[in-house]
């Protein structure tokens, strides 16, 4: 079974197969609860809507301590430890429309556990890993269901589970209809950045946007670090950072 | 830790996903409710209205509408975008409330022009009547994350055709 729906401003697949030992009633409820979690992770994370979570948290956090909702507090957990340990090449505070200001993730007060404040009047803008987070959320919405293998895709962040090797493809960074094929895989993580259609990469340390015609491609365990390190490799223009050695992780540059 | 950077010859891609029927679909929204077909005469004033509310250009086509014994609509349609074309399905119950969207199809490269001549070359006496080759081999591709924004603003404008045609029924 192959669904798709849009969700987080894109097409979202899974894809379960036919599975041995898998009813189909069970099949169904498995891919309808898995979208149901990423239908959740988009209503809190859209930051687009002034009424999600994020919003108001962007709202409330300068003026005074916020209480997280727990999926957010889970998702900025991520997002601090991608920021530390790829030395603020992640930085999901910084926003190149307000470059004027010199804020960055080290501005977020933290008060024990889902509690947070801003020091300075930033925004958290979870954009750059909300797929990855929402397509290992899915995954684990599956395998708790006992679907032994299938595949996840958020508009190109994809993740594989189970272990049937399935080919797998990276759009062409000048021609977005021409693919490489980069080989068979299974239980792997895969994510891509480039300015295809648009440009949209910068780099936080330097407070630029990335001119590249290069795509960069992480493949990792998990689909959320795949995720955010796609946006370390486009910074750094290479893989040669511990985050990567840190994450299991390997980045790919294809050369525009 | 590897870094590769290559440049290959890279195949083309003209994707085409076939997800769901339009049955499918309506077991997923409707299982086990009757369901009759209900196409809709859409003339050049509604068709006029739907696209003054909505943007989307194309012709609006009133003949895959459906509706249930309890006033339930589901109507199939479908955007061009500038690479692909998507038919999708919009459930509204009988309060007029969206209770889901599904993506039935999704055709990658549909009436997208390129400028690479070895690319085009496989299109040439081609039309939309004539379809070409799709290639349902390559799936699982990473990169290039494609706007569904074609498909919100379709979705606005099945509400304005139900605002217009179907609430009164």
């Amino acid at each position: 079974m192959t669904r798709c729906k849009v969700f987080l401003g894109t097409y979202v697949e899974i894809s379960i197969g036919d599975q041995d030992g898998v009813s189909k009633s069970l099949a169904r409820e498995a891919v309808n609860e898995a979208f149901q979690e990423i239908a959740l992770i988009d209503r809190l994370m859209n930051i687009h809507n002034k009424e999600s979570d994020l919003s108001k948290i962007n709202q409330l956090a300068p003026l005074g301590i916020t209480k997280l909702h727990p999926q957010i507090y889970e998702v900025l957990l991520i997002a601090r430890d991608l920021y530390q340990q790829s030395n603020g090449l992640f930085d999901c505070t910084y926003d190149p429309k307000l470059d004027r200001y010199c804020y960055s993730f080290d501005d977020i007060q933290w008060f024990g556990d889902e509690y947070i404040k801003y020091k300075k009047p930033l925004h958290i803008n979870l954009n750059g890993i909300a797929k990855g987070y929402a397509v290992d959320k899915a995954v684990k919405v599956l395998e708790n269901f006992g679907i032994p293998s299938g595949l996840v895709n958020a508009g190109g962040d994809l993740r594989l589970f189970g272990d049937k090797p399935v080919a797998i493809y990276i759009r062409n960074p000048i021609n977005p209809l021409l693919v490489n094929a980069i080989g068979n895989m299974k239980n792997i993580a895969i994510a891509s950045s480039g300015n295809y259609l648009q440009s949209h990469l910068f780099n936080p340390q330097r407070r630029s946007t990335i001119r590249t015609d290069s795509s960069f491609t992480v493949i990792s365990p998990q689909c959320v670090y795949a995720d955010g390190l796609t946006k370390v490799l486009a910074s750094l223009g290479h893989s040669k950072h511990p985050c990567f050695f840190h994450y299991n992780s390997i980045g790919l540059i294809i050369k525009g | 830790m590897l870094l590769g950077c290559f440049t290959i010859s890279a195949p083309a891609i003209v994707e085409a996903r076939i997800y769901l029927s339009i049955t499918q679909v309506q077991d997923i929204f409707f299982p086990k409710e009757v369901f009759n077909k209900n196409p809709i005469l859409v003339d050049d004033d509604l068709q006029k209205k739907i696209r003054i509310i909505s943007g989307v250009r194309h012709p609006f086509r009133g003949d895959r509408i459906w509706k249930t014994a309890n006033g339930s609509w589901l109507i199939v349609d479908e955007v061009l975008g500038k690479h692909e074309m998507i038919t999708y399905a919009v459930a509204i119950n009988s309060k007029g409330e969206i209770l889901g969207i599904e993506i039935m199809e999704y055709v990658e490269s549909y009436g997208y022009e390129i400028k690479d001549k070895e690319w085009r070359k496989q299109f040439i006496g081609k039309t939309s009547n004539h379809p070409i080759k799709l290639n349902q081999d390559i799936q699982n591709i990473s990169g290039a994350t494609l706007s569904a924004k074609h498909v919100t603003d379709g979705i606005k404008r099945v509400m304005a055709f139900h605002d217009l045609a179907l609430k009164s029924q």
